[in-house]
C-alpha cells in the first residue's frame, strides 16, 4: 500500500513538472479555439518597423489581429530551421535581410507567392523589378519581398562639401566624386583639417558589393570579383589614414557622428537616410543632402514572405498586400519616414511631395527613380552575408599589415573551410 | 533478514527528490548531447533532408587549419585570465583572513558584483567603453595626457585578447576569491595555533599549512575553469564583431562552432567541433586533476 502511494506520488510530481509544457501547449491550442472569430497573424520581424503597419491594418480588418516578434538577422535562420522542423510553432509571416534572405527563399519555407490565394503577378509592373528579382527564386518563382526600394547614395553634409567641393550642389558633388581616385583625393584634403571623408570604409564596400559584375558563386565556383579586389587598396588606403570614423557600421559613435562636424558622408541607401542621419539629426537639420553616385545599385533591404503551410494564408496575404502593396499606407509611411518604397506610383508621388526638413529642403526622391531605371544584375546567392562577413575580414587584415595575396588566400582558405562544396581556386 | 524486508528497507524517496533534476537534465542536457554525437555523423543544412557522412565531418577537422587556432586562442585567453584570477585570489584570501581589514565583506561582495551581470552585456559594455578613437577610455586616456591616445585596442591582435582575459579576470575574480576564502575557513584553528607556538611566521603559515589544506578546493576551481575557459564565447563574441576579429584573434572555439552551425547552416560539422572540443576539455580536465592530485598524494 505505502509503496503504490510513493508511486502515485511520484508519478504525480513528474506530471506536475511536465505539466508547463502540457499546459502551455493546451492554452496555445485552445487560444484558437475560443477566438475562432479572430485570427492571430504571428510575424517575426528583424525590426519594430513593421509594426507601425499594424493598427491601420488591424482597423481596416477587425477580424484579423498582428502579433510581431523582434528576432535579430543572426538568430532568425536557425530559430526558423528549429520551429520548420517540428511544424508546430511556425510564424505565418516571416522577415529576412537582403543578403539572408536568398537561402531562405531557395530553402522552400516561403510560398509561391503569385499562387492562390496569393496574387502578386497583378502588381507586378507597379514593382520595381530589381527588388522583386531578390525575393525570386531560381525557378523564377517571387517569394519574398520588401516594402522598400534600395538605390545607392551618398547621405553629406552641405557645410562640408562647400568647404572641400565648392559647392553643395547634388549633381555637381556627385561628379566631383564619380571615382575611386576622386574619392581619394578628396578625403586626403579634409583629413588635413581633420573631417573624416566617409562613415566606415564598409559603406563603400557595400557599393562595391552590390555593383560587383559577378556573383559570388557561379555555377558552384567561388567567384572574387576584380572590383573587390582592387577595392582592398582602397580600404586600405581608407584604414590605414584613417580617412573613416575607424569603427564598425552601426557602432555608437558611427551614428553619434552625424551630429559632428568632422564627419563628411554615410554612403547608404536612403535606409541609411531613415535609420541613421535623419532620427540623429538635431543641430544639423538642414544641413545634409543626398545625392546618388554615377554608378547604380541597390543594397540591403527588409524581406518579407508568407510560410509556404500557413492556416492563414488568405489572412497573411492581406497584411502583406497592405505593408507591400498599398498605395496610401506606402506613401503614408514614406512621408514620416523619409524611405524610399518598392511601389513606382508611390515613388512618383513622393517625388511631386514636399522636400525633407534635415535635408535643407530637398527632395531625392526623383533621384531615386532615375537610378531605379536603371538595369542591374541579379547578385544575390546563398552564401552572401557568410562570404562578406569573411572577405571584410580578410580586408582589415590586409590594412593591418599582411600581404593582400595572403589576405586574399586566407578568405579562399575560410570559404573552403566554411563551405567544402564549393570550388575554389 | 528476510528479502522482504531488505526491500523495504530499500528507500525510494530519493528517485522522487532527484526526479527534478533528472527529467530537466534528460530533456535539455542529455538529450541534445546524444543527438550532438549523431549529428556529428551527418551533414544538414538545417531545411534539406539528413544524410549519413560518417567520419567524413573528423576527417574534414584534421584538414581545418582554423580549427587549431582556434583552440590556442582559448586556451591563451583562458591562461592570461585564469593564472592571474587565482593569483588574486590567494593574495585577497590571505590578506582577508590574516588581517583584520575594515569593511572585508563589502569588499567581498563588490569584487563578486561583475559575476552577476551577463556575458554579453559586459562584451557590449566593454566594446562601447573602448571601441574608437572618442570612446570613453580613449578620451579618458587623452585627458589624463597620455602621448599614444587615442589606441586602436581592437586594431591589434594582442591587445584584443588581452581586453577579453582582462574583462573574464574582472568578471571571475570575486568568484574565485569567495570560494578560496571558503576553502581557507574550512581549516581546523587548531593547526594554526599549533604553527605561531612552533614560531611559524604569517608567510610560512599560508605557504605551509593553508595551500596545502586548500589544494581540493584549488583544483575544484581548475577545473570548472578550464571546463568553462573552453567554452568562452558570450565576451569575445560581442566585444568585437562576432567573427573573431581583429585576424580571427579572438575567436573561439565556441565562436567557431557557433559560426559553422548557426552562421553556415552547417549542423553536421558544427556537431563534430563540439564533440572534438568535448574530448579535449575531459582530456585537459583529466590533465589537471592528475596533476594536482598527483601532488598531494605524494
Amino acid at each position: 500500500m505505502k509503496k503504490g502511494i510513493k508511486a502515485v506520488l511520484v508519478i504525480a510530481f513528474m506530471l506536475a513538472l511536465t505539466s508547463g509544457f502540457l499546459f502551455a501547449q493546451s492554452a496555445s491550442e485552445s487560444k484558437d479555439s475560443s477566438s475562432q472569430d479572430v485570427v492571430t497573424l504571428e510575424v517575426w520581424a528583424r525590426g519594430d518597423e513593421i509594426k507601425q503597419w499594424v493598427p491601420g491594418f488591424e482597423a481596416a480588418n477587425p477580424g484579423i489581429k498582428v502579433n510581431v516578434t523582434v528576432i535579430p538577422d543572426q538568430e532568425m535562420t536557425p530559430k526558423l530551421i528549429t520551429v520548420l522542423g517540428s511544424g508546430k510553432g511556425v510564424p505565418d509571416l516571416f522577415m529576412q535581410e537582403a543578403s539572408y534572405i536568398t537561402y531562405l527563399v531557395e530553402a522552400g519555407c516561403f510560398a509561391d507567392l503569385n499562387k492562390a490565394p496569393y496574387h502578386i503577378n497583378d502588381y507586378k509592373d507597379n514593382i520595381w523589378d530589381a527588388i522583386l528579382k531578390v525575393g525570386t527564386d531560381s525557378t523564377g518563382v517571387v517569394r519574398a519581398l520588401t516594402w522598400q526600394a534600395n538605390p545607392g547614395a551618398i547621405i553629406y553634409r552641405r557645410d562640408i562639401a562647400k568647404e572641400f567641393l565648392g559647392t553643395d550642389d547634388p549633381a555637381e558633388v556627385a561628379s566631383l566624386l564619380d571615382t575611386d581616385e576622386k574619392m581619394l583625393e578628396v578625403a586626403r584634403k579634409m583629413k588635413e583639417k581633420g573631417v573624416s571623408f566617409v562613415s566606415c570604409f564598409k559603406d563603400l564596400y557595400d557599393s562595391k558589393v552590390a555593383s560587383r559584375t559577378n556573383p559570388w558563386v557561379v555555377d558552384g565556383k567561388l567567384v572574387i570579383d576584380e572590383q573587390l579586389i582592387d577595392f582592398m587598396d582602397m580600404a586600405k588606403e581608407i584604414i590605414a589614414n584613417g580617412y573613416d570614423l575607424g569603427v564598425d557600421q552601426w557602432a555608437s559613435e558611427w551614428i553619434a557622428a552625424v551630429e559632428s562636424d568632422s564627419l563628411f558622408c554615410y554612403i547608404l541607401p536612403p535606409w541609411g537616410y531613415q535609420y541613421v542621419v535623419k532620427p540623429a539629426a538635431d543641430k544639423t537639420i538642414g544641413k545634409w543632402a543626398i545625392t546618388t553616385p554615377s554608378t547604380s545599385y541597390i543594397s540591403g533591404g527588409s524581406y518579407l514572405g508568407i510560410y509556404e503551410n500557413t492556416p492563414h494564408k488568405e489572412e497573411a496575404w492581406k497584411f502583406f498586400e497592405y505593408v507591400m502593396l498599398n498605395d496610401d499606407a506606402l506613401y503614408e509611411y514614406a512621408k514620416n519616414s523619409g524611405d524610399f518604397v518598392v511601389l513606382k506610383s508611390v515613388c512618383e508621388k513622393l517625388a511631386q511631395s514636399e522636400g525633407e526638413e534635415v535635408l535643407g529642403g530637398q527632395n531625392p526622391n526623383g533621384m531615386f527613380i532615375e537610378a531605379m531605371n536603371h538595369e542591374f544584375r541579379s547578385l544575390n546567392t546563398a552564401y552572401d552575408s557568410q562570404l562578406n562577413d569573411a572577405f571584410v575580414s580578410a580586408i582589415k587584415a590586409y590594412a593591418a599589415g599582411i600581404d593582400k595575396d595572403a589576405a586574399i588566400e586566407q578568405f579562399k582558405n575560410d570559404v573552403k573551410t566554411a563551405f567544402p562544396d564549393l570550388i575554389v581556386e | 533478514m528476510s528479502k522482504k524486508g531488505l526491500a523495504s528497507k530499500t528507500n525510494n524517496w530519493g528517485y522522487f527528490f532527484i526526479a527534478p533534476f533528472i527529467i530537466v537534465f534528460i530533456v535539455f542536457g542529455l538529450y541534445p548531447m546524444v543527438y550532438t554525437f549523431q549529428l556529428s555523423f551527418q551533414k544538414w543544412n538545417g531545411f534539406g533532408a539528413v544524410q549519413n557522412v560518417g567520419f567524413e565531418n573528423f576527417k574534414r577537422i584534421i584538414a581545418d587549419s582554423t580549427f587549431p587556432l582556434t583552440v590556442k586562442n582559448t586556451l591563451k585567453i583562458w591562461l592570461c585570465d585564469f593564472i592571474p584570477q587565482l593569483g588574486f585570489a590567494l593574495l585577497l584570501s590571505m590578506i582577508f583572513t590574516f588581517y583584520r581589514i575594515k569593511g572585508m565583506k563589502v569588499f567581498r561582495a563588490v569584487y563578486y558584483l561583475p559575476n552577476l551581470i551577463t556575458a554579453a552585456s559586459i562584451g557590449l559594455l566593454f566594446n562601447i567603453l573602448m571601441n574608437g578613437d572618442k570612446s570613453t577610455v580613449n578620451q579618458l586616456l587623452s585627458m589624463l595626457g597620455v602621448k599614444s591616445a587615442p589606441i586602436a585596442f581592437f586594431k591589434s591582435q594582442s591587445m584584443t585578447q588581452a581586453v577579453v582575459s582582462y574583462i573574464l579576470w574582472w568578471m571571475w575574480f570575486g568568484y574565485t576569491t569567495v570560494i578560496v576564502m571558503a576553502g581557507i575557513t574550512s581549516i581546523e584553528p587548531d593547526l594554526y595555533e599549533a604553527a605561531q607556538i612552533d614560531g611559524c611566521n604569517r608567510w610560512q603559515t599560508f605557504v605551509r599549512i593553508t595551500l596545502p589544506l586548500i589544494r581540493p578546493t584549488i583544483i575544484y576551481i581548475t577545473i570548472t575553469s578550464v571546463i568553462g575557459g573552453m567554452q568562452i564565447f558570450d565576451v569575445p563574441a560581442n566585444v568585437t564583431n562576432m567573427q573573431g576579429d581583429p585576424q580571427k584573434a579572438i575567436l573561439t572555439s565556441s565562436m567557431y562552432v557557433y559560426q559553422h552551425g548557426f552562421k553556415n547552416n552547417s549542423f553536421g560539422y558544427a556537431s563534430a567541433l563540439s564533440v572534438v572540443l568535448f574530448v579535449i576539455i575531459a582530456a585537459l580536465s583529466y590533465l589537471a586533476f592528475k596533476t594536482m592530485k598527483g601532488k598531494e598524494d605524494r
